[in-house]
């Protein structure tokens, strides 16, 4: 299978996905009490502050949601729109397009996903290897332990332990807002032991799978240093699958700054998706759904993408899922 | 006296579990010749691959070596400082394993796994190490070598595979190779090329230990074979001999659940049991609970590895100078 | 020319292996003392969730006007009050009862339609396996918070909405799982004899597939718990889980946010216990997974 085929079969497949996830959320939406004119009524109070716009915006609103337009056209003029990047405007903030709040809200997230995404794969390497390579000693039992702290603990607790400790009880770090770097402290560091802890027990898992390979024997008995063995051959070779985690990773993250915005009150794409929840707010909530699920699945298939570039097994295979079934195929010959 | 190429006396390793020390290898004693083959028979568990590790000093982290020597051209091994040691592994002791798609590492080159160890040996530069590791592989019957060199290891045949992990065995042209069942993972028109490959390697004076639970690979191959059982050597003798006439009840029973072809008149008699657990070594002889010729000499004592002599005289060795032929059972002693 | 292996007994060694793997789980599960005191303490915590009308000195909506954010140890409240005087004690322990009854609920709906589906996906295959499949994908590619804080926002904030909702956004991995296992039993030679002798879909699948999978689904059950009253507390930490007045960790610590000067146990109190709660039934879930796995690196 050629490259192209594989990368349009993959784009087909997530037009498809997304697409259902609007369908699954329009209906779902559909299905929920209060409708546009309910909203609106309520909202009424912040549509007046638009001034100027009203007029425009109830004209918008009429001609996207208005009671004559059965939900199917709605759910298509939604769709029409959301093709060409124009959600239309939101029920809570009248005056401003989803696609711009989406365009505020998302480099703050994505900032604080990233840094945090990167801090642990730095922790977490390092972390997991030492554990591996010193399997059942104290120190891999506490490193255990810190992971199963990491998955145990939501990252709003650990949040709120970090509050406790910097704000409470040091009082050096200010709780909420997001106006400076040290706003960005706290949210970060709330956000990194989570997915640290999934990726420590993944290096460690695989790490230690690799030194059973007997092309670590074999290179060993070459006479390769430890240290020269485990760097060339086995870390090498056991950080490749860790690549596979970073997309669930990454979608964990993502729904991760949902609660840490919400906690420390940072107006980033989380906050928003929220509170489109809380009040409903229909084009928001499709919005800030549809475009979460379009960045998941774009970072699913760059992982693929590089995973696919990182061993060559599944570069001449044609994807990781046909490498996988061969594999499969070979274990069961053997 | 002259030094042998590889001279194992006594080994013994144990492995580290929870519940103490457990003997897999039980005083192994062996000797290679140059341009020699020694096969090491016997079934999985028996001990054959941790007493070649033990040589190497390649074991599972929790085994550990307990006693014995280990010379190699009359430098002992086993006190060998880990730097001194690895220059042994790989420059002066080859190692072949079953399956290359396991011994290859899948995502690098052909070219790094043969050069890598040139170079961590200082043997050569990166140039002449290429240079190397292509006529090595030409050696090794591998078409197109400078082509090939560039390739990973899935995208090579079966056969070919194999080939490349004994051109990156040899390619430091060690004195000595140690073949852990080299054709047992691959096809049988291809174990015989294999086979002639490695044969080609002691023609030209490498000494080889095959270790192999198939008589036949023994037989088209080594000159001496031991024979393993729970961690000890039941029977020492030439090859031919040892096919000939085994005389110790596990190499007979190794024999009779062989299939030989063209031998189709000989019943085929699987031993029955399974290899005893270490952990509860039978007491006496290991091999008594599945064995026919079982006495109660046999239940309570342990016969030594002792030579077969016919009136003080040794015999089965076909008059080869410096061939032993040992067995360790209370029957055959008692006829000896 | 290779060596004949050792014959194995044949014979209904299956039945003595099924029972031999229960007890042997259960005694690797005994032998782990921070996962068995880890279920003790989790089994104390059902029953106080339980009993809890009997065990808290308050309803949770009482008030005591005159002792608004009473301190610790304040007469009558000895972990003292909220910003409307009612007990946190008595909230807390309202506030288990919430989240243990949304969790183990949604657990045990989320099971049940995991078993049915992946069941039937399993065994008929075709087109049931094909739209299973097609709906996990989608699924897998919406984060199931997202999708629970959809629904919530839908169903409204009930006790049962927030228990469905959690639910429904977790049963793919468990029917994902439930598959896999029929798959990999489904060809094998006894329920080859159990179609012959004309056993019907519905018996096989119940009586020899199922028990197949009964270990796995232990083991992500036990995991699911611990999540599942994490994610109560995250909805109602962002105003999306139950309805106030009824207690909730979640919204407790994020009214302790809010307090966190004037009244730092309302928060300490509630996310101690939370903490504490999660980590004694990941232990237990640990210990499950280490049960079943003998050789203890499979993750």
């Amino acid at each position: 299978m050629s490259f192209a085929s594989y990368m349009a079969k993959r784009i087909v497949r997530m037009v498809l996905s997304l697409v259902a996830v609007s369908m699954i959320t329009f209906t779902l939406l559909q299905m929920a009490p209060g409708n546009f004119a309910d909203i609106q009524r309520i909202s009424a109070g912040a549509a007046q502050f638009g001034g100027a716009g009203t007029e425009d915006m109830v004209h918008a609103f009429a001609s996207r949601y208005g009671d004559d337009i059965p939900a199917w056209r709605q759910y298509l003029i939604f769709m029409k729109g959301a093709a060409t990047w124009d959600f239309g405007p939101s029920y809570k903030y009248p005056t401003r397009d989803v696609q711009d709040i989406i365009a505020q809200g998302f480099p703050i997230s994505a900032t604080i996903a990233l840094i945090a995404v990167a801090i642990s794969l730095v922790i977490a390497i390092p972390i997991g290897m030492f554990a591996a390579l010193r399997q059942n000693s104290p120190a891999d039992h506490g490193t255990m332990f810190v992971i199963t702290l990491g998955t145990a603990l939501p990252n709003y607790l650990t949040g709120v332990i970090l509050v406790v400790i910097f704000t409470l009880t040091f009082g050096i770090l200010p709780s909420s807002g997001w106006s400076g770097p040290e706003h960005m402290v706290m949210p970060i560091l709330a956000l990194v032991l989570g997915p640290t802890a999934v990726l420590a027990r993944y290096v460690r898992s695989s790490m230690l799978e690799t030194l059973r390979e007997e092309y670590v024997v074999a290179a060993l008995a070459k006479g390769g240093r430890q240290s020269v063995v485990i760097t060339r051959h086995a870390l090498r070779n056991s950080l490749i699958p860790i690549v596979t985690v970073l997309g669930p990773l990454l979608a964990s993250l993502m729904t991760g700054t949902v609660f840490v915005e919400a906690l420390f009150r940072i107006p980033g794409l989380g906050l928003f998706f929220a509170q489109a929840a809380a009040s409903r707010d229909m084009p928001l909530l499709m919005g800030t759904a549809l475009f979460f699920a379009l960045i998941l699945m774009t970072m699913n298939l760059i992982v693929d993408l590089v995973y696919g570039y990182l061993d060559p097994r599944i570069r001449a295979a044609g994807g990781v899922s046909r490498w996988r079934s061969q594999k499969r195929l070979s274990r069961q010959a053997a | 006296m002259t030094n042998s190429l590889l001279e194992v006396r006594d080994l013994r390793t144990d492995f580290l579990l929870k519940s103490g020390r457990l003997r897999v290898v039980d005083g192994v004693s062996l000797t290679v010749e140059p341009g020699q083959a020694l096969a090491i028979v016997g079934e999985s568990g028996s001990g054959k691959s941790i007493t070649m590790r033990s040589v190497m000093r390649v074991l599972p982290k929790t085994a550990r070596i307990a006693g014995g020597s280990v010379r190699l051209d009359g430098r002992e091994l086993t006190e060998l400082p880990e730097r001194q040691m690895r220059q042994v592994r790989g420059r002066q002791i080859g190692m072949v394993f079953q399956n290359a798609m396991e011994a290859l590492n899948p995502t690098l080159t052909l070219e790094r796994q043969l050069t890598e160890h040139l170079s961590w040996h200082g043997i050569c530069g990166k140039a002449e190490a290429r240079r190397r590791a292509i006529e090595t592989l030409g050696d090794v019957g591998i078409p197109e070598p400078e082509k090939r060199i560039r390739t990973y290891p899935f995208q090579l045949s079966g056969g070919m595979r194999q080939r490349a992990m004994i051109a990156m065995a040899m390619v430091a042209r060690p004195s000595l190779l140690i073949a852990d069942e080299p054709t047992t993972a691959v096809d049988v028109t291809v174990q015989r090329q294999i086979l002639d490959l490695l044969a080609e390697f002691k023609a030209r004076g490498t000494g080889i230990v095959m270790i192999t639970h198939d008589l036949g690979v023994a037989r088209y191959f080594c000159d001496d074979a031991v024979v393993m059982y729970a961690g000890r050597i039941v029977e020492r003798a030439p090859v031919r001999e040892l096919l000939a006439r085994p005389s110790h009840p596990y190499s007979t029973g190794l024999f009779r659940s062989t299939i030989e072809v063209g031998g189709r008149d000989r019943a085929l008699a699987p031993i029955p049991g399974a290899p005893p657990d270490l952990a509860q070594r039978p007491p006496g002889c290991a091999f008594h609970p599945r064995c026919e010729r079982a006495e109660s000499v046999c239940r309570e004592n342990e016969q030594m590895l002792l030579p077969l002599t016919v009136n003080g005289v040794s015999r089965g060795t076909s008059g080869r100078p410096g061939a032993v032929r040992e067995a360790a059972c209370w029957k055959v002693a008692a006829h000896g | 020319m290779a060596l004949a292996e050792a014959t194995e007994p044949t014979g209904s060694i299956e039945a003595v292996k099924a029972r031999g793997h229960w007890a042997g789980a259960w005694a690797r599960f005994r032998a782990n003392r921070l996962a068995f005191i880890s279920l003790i303490f989790c089994g104390l915590l059902v029953i106080t969730a339980i009993a809890a009308p009997w065990i808290a000195p308050y309803h949770f909506t009482e008030t005591d006007p005159t002792a608004r954010l009473a301190p610790i140890g304040a007469d009558g409240h000895w972990l003292g009050t909220d910003m409307l005087g009612r007990d946190l004690f008595s909230r807390m322990i309202y506030g288990l009862r919430t989240a243990l009854f949304v969790a183990f609920g949604a657990e045990l709906a989320s099971l049940v339609v995991a078993i049915v589906i992946g069941l039937s996906a399993g065994y008929i295959g075709g087109r049931v396996d094909q739209g299973l499949m097609g709906i996990t994908d989608v699924m897998y590619a919406f984060p199931s918070y997202l999708f629970a804080i959809v629904l919530v926002t839908v169903m409204g904030r009930s006790l049962w909405a927030v228990m469905l909702a959690i639910g429904i956004s977790s049963w793919v991995t468990q029917a994902r799982l439930v598959r896999a296992q029929v798959l990999s039993v489904k060809e094998r030679e006894y329920i080859e004899a159990a179609r012959s002798m004309g056993a019907s879909g519905t018996t096989i699948s119940f009586r020899y597939i199922l028990p197949n999978a009964v270990g796995p689904l232990l083991v992500t059950t036990s995991f699911a718990i611990p999540a599942a009253i994490g994610a109560e507390a995250g909805l109602a930490l962002l105003g999306l889980g139950v309805q106030p007045p009824t207690p909730s960790w979640g919204s407790m610590i994020s009214e302790g946010t809010s307090y966190i000067l004037a009244a730092p146990h309302l928060l300490l109190f509630p996310a101690g216990m939370f903490a504490l709660t999660l980590l004694a039934f990941t232990w237990v879930g640990d210990g499950v997974r280490d049960a079943f796995d003998a050789n203890g690196e499979s993750r």
